[in-house]
């Protein structure tokens, strides 16, 4: 199976598309709120952004391997072993338990890469900024951008999978980083933050 | 052909099975070497399993490489309910 095929069967799996959906978005979000809060406390250096945000991100794909691994692996024992009280016998080293291995997999594949990407692509203007290719002003409103894109994806995604409103859901998902953006600017207005 | 005479040409098989694999995908995991056609029909369902009738037609039928591949699916053989063995019955 070529990595292609691997990608495709991982989208047939609707926990996997639950899950790329979630942590893309609180990837994006995240880190859209580490980029807004740096920049308006005046740390705009993009090395500090940079350095700020891949720590985050190495922490959200982390958990994300982490989290998913434990919780699917627990959730599909437990259905595993509801079915071997069925059909009274032990199904260890069958098709279902190999089955049950590749969704766990997969799951945990999506759930610790689907925000890392998302937070590479926000960051990638800082890199360029980093490499000399792009002022650091420029590298804030090309990431802005890539969140809002990003976001906008996302909901359009989404309403692709519930053959819904894409548009709609497209805006729904991008009013979430508005409102990250008001409260952020907000607590900075009256000096929280 | 069988090691120790004619050959199964025809079995019945009743299986307990999840309900994944579906029937279409067992019938096609079923449809091994010596398997030239098979008849899968559901009887009894459960909550968790399905009860199935397997019947097998073939010019050499593995018994026992149609029991491992029947466990591998994660189903259990309950009872062989018919078998033909040779050419001349039906």
């Amino acid at each position: 199976m070529n990595i292609l095929e691997y990608l495709k069967s991982i989208s047939r799996e609707s926990i996997a598309r639950r899950y790329f959906l979630m942590n893309s978005f609180d990837g994006s979000l995240t880190i859209f709120g580490i980029i807004l809060a740096l920049q308006l406390a005046g740390s705009g250096n993009p090395k500090v952004i940079l350095i700020s945000c891949l720590g985050a991100a190495i922490a959200l794909a982390v958990s994300g391997v982490w989290s998913a691994y434990a919780a699917e692996k627990a959730e599909r024992l437990r259905e595993m072993k509801t079915l071997e009280r069925h059909i009274l016998r032990d199904l260890d080293d069958t098709r279902i338990e190999r089955q049950l291995n590749s969704i766990v997999l997969k799951v945990t594949l999506v759930n610790g890469l689907s925000p890392f990407i998302a937070v590479l692509v926000i960051i990638s203007p800082y890199i360029a900024s980093q490499l000399g290719l792009l002022s650091a002003d420029s590298a804030f409103t090309l990431s802005l951008i890539f969140v809002a894109t990003i976001l906008f994806s996302l909901g359009v995604i989404a309403g692709s999978i519930s053959e819904d409103d894409k548009l709609g859901n497209g805006v729904k998902m991008l009013s979430a980083g508005v409102v990250v953006a008001v409260i952020t600017i907000l607590l900075e207005a009256v000096r929280v933050i | 052909m069988d090691k120790e005479g004619a050959p199964v040409v025809f079995l019945v098989l009743d299986v307990l099975k999840p309900h994944k694999p579906s029937i279409v995908e067992f019938g096609k995991i079923l449809h091994s070497k010596g398997v030239s056609g098979s008849s899968i029909s559901v009887y009894a369902v459960d909550e968790k399993t399905e009860s199935v009738k397997v019947t097998l037609e073939g010019d050499d039928i593995d018994f026992d490489r149609i029991r491992s591949i029947i466990e591998d699916a994660g189903a259990v053989v309950h009872s062989i309910d018919k078998v033909v063995l040779g050419k001349n019955i039906d």
